[in-house]
């Protein structure tokens, strides 16, 4: 199928233990993410519904008493079932978050904003500023449902991965899958309200009052119903992959949602009684997660089974370099920048060369050839601005990526061994007055339309520019070679048809701008 | 393995991941563990001196730490593991593989802390009169869990930078009972105490409190806040003394742009300067001042803000090439694999491009060369852009450092690919740099 592979670092647990782990935890974990969007679905209808711009906001807020609670552990119980799957079936759940990666990321924010808002507008808000309550209420509520649907489709996407290549090139929605989302969605919330309808109808005695409680069960219903009609239609988007298991634990679970309906309208007056609805209740969401489990693995099987065999292979692949690696990061833990000389080694003498000759290995590979630093003769704050910068339109860096101490020990090591900071030596060959009138006009009508009457560089613009003379300079011997061959790479030219005085007479002046 | 992967647009994938975690260690070390502590200290001082004011302070304070702790601390904490599943998924999972047992035990003691806080959120009112007690020994209790979780943490963040003899060894104990384990959980647990200290001095300055309960506890928080700040900067000579060398070197540049860098002094006065002021407010509380309290504890609280984000920068970045030091480089490339890539080539054993028929596209091709091998920390156009960072060199100039990225810069990968890929790079990436010149 496809070459992706597992970690090659092995999984801490088995399929089966992780898979039986991630069940149970998962469902403590939805079970609090019920609660906690149901809470925050009813609330904010109580809420919406009473607002007044003058007036006390009721139920709404004193629902939202538990709902610290239900944030806090939804959060915490998602940890577990977010390791377990990211630590033992890692190839699909990997696949769905990075083809997702940027709604993965926005849970965060909306979580935080949701989070801190609807723990702002009871305690403060709707009393002195009501609009602002309001507003804040409606952004809570609306940063909530977003992640769950984020959430559904992340593990939609994990779940299935023939949309993965279309999801690549096109995006989600044009994988034709948008139905089974939103149903799904759909769905969790419709599960959302029934199960958080019931929780507070047990245990918000305080502030629902019998008018309250008699809500509560008409939203069990309402919610219960809803499930009637997404469920099935949740079923047909999944329809080709419906073995016996999954259908096994969608029977069980219509059959408890269609008794616990019948309980609810059968009371006649009475209160529900918690004893017969919790059991059911217990079996509706662990039939339903049941389902989503056995189609998750459906889902899940084949690639986990293509990573591990592909893992095999790369491991194989790969053992061969370990030995190299491991010796070369041991030579990289030993390595100390501390002096010049070390940093010269490593960042300087693959171009430069080891004796910083300028042939360095790499140094045939470029088509202005690196200098000879024994050759260069400059001050230190030069020195410093190309170590810093480099020099523009030529393969020479900046390394500025080095703290300034570390720069000013290499230019230390460079003085210190090839004497660049050091003085020019005298030329060694005589030049006569003659020679040295004809290099002056020489220079005046030729050079210095480049370097400059002055040797700081002339009007016409290169790439790379001449360096400034009366700051860096060559040895004579190097200047006389530049003369006569030109500067390969560069707009420097040969003059090698001069007369030989004349190119040292011009050398005598290169040198003396310095 | 090679996952599709998402770099975000103008910032990179360790700034999101940065911000995220800052912020996240800020709550989880300053209000989690040390300002609870603070206030169950408070509670617990208040009843034993019979002071009043202590139970308003402590009331209100409680409230507005569970809302801060519950809905921006947990929930950044667990956006430390969204951020990095979606940006460095081969890094994470293997950390995970790795890790996942002290992650797993962690867990477990988030659950615990969670409970302890909530039961101490809804039981607050309740627990009156003789009961108070019983909020001083849940805050203690929390505040105590917050540490333990403290420790597993600091065993996994240390292994990213001294990762000891694991690379060869293998062993799980060898990787998380590392050299920088022990200074890094005392230097966390110093400053955790230490923020705490100086958030609750923030809200016992600036809200309406007894005058006899205020003086009383800012001398108390002054003592832990001196305690906590010395302990901190011992911790952390110690910790930079346990960080190899050849990490350590590049340690200022790990905080400063290329320019900053280049006056070190400056880095050096700034520390010194925010070490000053943190000090100097622990003198004034144990003073007792609280005027000076009030003018110090806001730039102070500022100066442990960046201090804290200054560590974990430095902390991320001095590790350099590698997100597992010996066994895979900061881009997802494992060690041994970066130098089969080398022989076999990126594009041929890519998983990811081929399925996507992306590779038939030249431009996609480039980029996914770039992406894999440079993308997690650089950008085009964004931050640390690489545009910017080659502009001005030649194409062969290009290519020679993206040859010699480890030795040249050490804190960078090697590149990882064919000669051909990087030939291919290189022009792909000279022109972008020459792109806005």
């Amino acid at each position: 199928m496809y070459k992706l592979h597992d970690f090659l670092i092995q999984p801490p647990l088995s399929e089966g233990w992780t898979k039986s782990l991630l069940f149970v935890f998962f469902f403590v974990h939805i079970l609090f993410v019920l609660l906690m969007l149901g809470t925050a679905i009813m609330a904010s209808f109580y809420y919406f519904r009473s607002w007044r711009p003058h007036g006390r906001v009721g139920t709404g807020t004193e629902m939202l008493a538990p709902f610290t609670a239900h944030k806090s552990l939804a959060v915490v119980f998602g940890v577990g079932p977010l390791l377990l799957i990211q630590a033992g079936l890692s190839a699909p759940f990997f696949m769905a978050t990075s083809l997702l990666a940027p709604w993965w990321m926005l849970i965060i924010a909306l979580l935080v904003i949701s989070f801190v808002f609807f723990d702002a507008p009871g305690k403060r808000f709707h009393a002195d500023h009501p609009f602002i309550g309001l507003a804040v209420m409606a952004v809570a509520i609306v940063t909530l449902l977003v992640v769950p649907a984020i959430f559904t489709l992340t593990l939609s996407v994990a779940e299935n991965p023939s949309w993965w290549e279309g999801m690549a090139q096109k995006g989600f929605l044009s994988s034709g899958s948008e139905w089974h989302w939103l149903l799904r969605y759909l769905h969790v919330l419709g599960a959302a309200i029934v199960f958080a309808a019931a929780f507070h109808y047990f245990l918000g005695v305080k502030y629902l009052g019998r008018k309250g409680a008699d809500a509560m069960v008409g939203w069990m219903a309402g919610g219960t119903l809803l499930q009637f009609i997404s469920g099935p239609l949740l079923a047909l988007t999944v329809s080709g992959k419906l073995g016996f298991h999954p259908v096994l634990f969608m029977v069980i679970g219509i059959s408890a949602a269609a008794i616990l309906l019948w309980t609810i309208f059968k009371r006649s007056g009475k209160s529900l009684c918690p004893m017969a609805t919790i059991p059911l209740m217990i079996v509706l969401l662990v039939s339903m997660l049941s389902v989503r489990q056995f189609l998750q693995d459906s889902g899940f099987s084949p690639v986990l089974r293509e990573a591990k065999k592909n893992r095999a292979l790369y491991a194989a692949a790969i053992e061969p370099f370990r030995k190299e690696a491991l010796d070369q990061y041991k030579a990289r833990l030993a390595t100390v920048y501390d002096n010049g000389g070390t940093i010269f080694k490593n960042s300087c003498a693959f171009c430069h060369g080891g004796n910083a000759s300028g042939n360095g290995p790499e140094a045939s590979n470029l088509s202005i050839r690196p200098e000879d630093i024994s050759s260069i003769r400059t001050n230190r704050a030069y020195l410093y601005k190309i170590l810093a910068d480099g020099i523009p339109d030529t393969s020479m860096p900046y390394f500025s990526f080095f703290d300034k101490d570390k720069v000013d020990d290499l230019i230390i090591y460079l003085d210190r061994n090839y004497r660049v900071l050091g003085p020019i030596e005298p030329l060694k060959a005589a030049v006569s007055q003659d020679a040295m009138k004809k290099a002056e006009e020489f220079y005046k009508e030729t050079c210095s339309n480049c370097h400059g009457m002055d040797g700081r560089g002339g009007k016409i613009p290169l790439k790379p520019g001449p360096p400034d003379f009366t700051q860096y300079n060559l040895v004579p011997t190097k200047v006389f070679e530049v003369v006569s061959k030109g500067y390969p790479g560069t707009a420097m030219p040969s003059f090698g048809g001069l007369p030989e005085d004349i190119r040292w007479g011009l050398v005598k002046l290169v040198n003396d701008f310095y | 393995m090679e996952f599709p992967l998402y770099n975000a647009p103008y910032i990179n994938a360790g700034m999101v991941i940065g911000i995220n975690a800052v912020l996240h260690v800020i709550i989880s070390h300053g209000v989690a563990i040390g300002l609870v502590f603070m206030v169950a200290l408070a509670e617990y001082i208040g009843l034993k001196h019979g002071l009043e004011g202590a139970e308003k302070f402590t009331t209100r304070l409680v409230k507005l730490t569970v809302v801060i702790v519950t809905g921006i601390g947990a929930v950044t904490g667990v956006g430390i593991w969204f951020t990095t599943t979606a940006l460095v998924p081969t890094g994470i999972g293997s950390m995970l593989r790795l890790f996942f047992w002290p992650w797993f035990a962690e867990w477990l003691i988030f659950v615990l802390e969670v409970a302890a806080l909530l039961i101490l959120y809804y039981k607050w009112d309740g627990w009156a009169g003789g009961k108070r007690i019983y909020r001083a020994y849940y805050g203690f209790a929390y505040a105590f869990l917050g540490s333990v979780s403290t420790v597993l943490i600091s065993g996994i963040l240390s292994f990213m930078l001294t990762s000891d003899g694991w690379p060869w060894n293998k062993s799980f104990w060898s990787a998380f009972i590392n050299p920088s384990f022990l200074p890094q959980v005392i230097l966390r647990l110093g400053g955790a105490y230490a923020l705490g200290a100086m958030f609750a001095m923030a809200s016992l300055l600036f809200m309406r409190t007894d005058g006899v309960f205020r003086r009383k506890m800012l001398g108390v928080y002054g003592l832990i806040l001196l305690v906590s700040l010395t302990v901190a900067a011992v911790s952390t000579r110690w910790y930079f003394i346990e960080v190899p060398s050849a990490f350590k070197t590049y340690a200022i540049a790990a905080v400063s742009t290329p320019d900053i860098s280049q006056s070190p002094r400056v880095f050096w006065a700034v520390n010194a300067a925010g070490l000053v002021v943190v000090a100097a407010l622990s003198v004034a509380a144990l003073a007792r001042s609280g005027g000076l309290s009030k003018l110090l504890v806001l730039p102070a609280l500022f100066a442990a803000f960046c201090f804290v984000a200054e560590y974990e920068s430095i902390r991320e970045f001095i590790r350099g090439p590698y997100l597992m030091p010996g066994y895979m480089y900061a881009n997802q490339i494992m060690l041994d694999e970066s130098e089969y890539l080398k022989k076999t080539g990126l594009l041929k054993n890519a998983a990811w491009l081929q399925f996507t028929n992306a590779s038939q596209d030249e431009t996609t091709a480039d980029r996914y060369l770039f992406e894999q091998n440079c993308g997690i920390c650089h950008t085009i156009g964004g931050v640390n852009d690489i545009g910017k960072r080659f502009r001005g060199r030649t194409e062969d100039g290009i290519a020679v450092i993206i040859g010699h990225t480890n030795e040249m810069a050490p804190f960078m990968p090697p590149f990882s690919g064919t000669e051909a890929e990087r030939k291919r790079l290189a022009k792909y990436l000279y022109k972008i740099s020459q792109q806005g010149r």
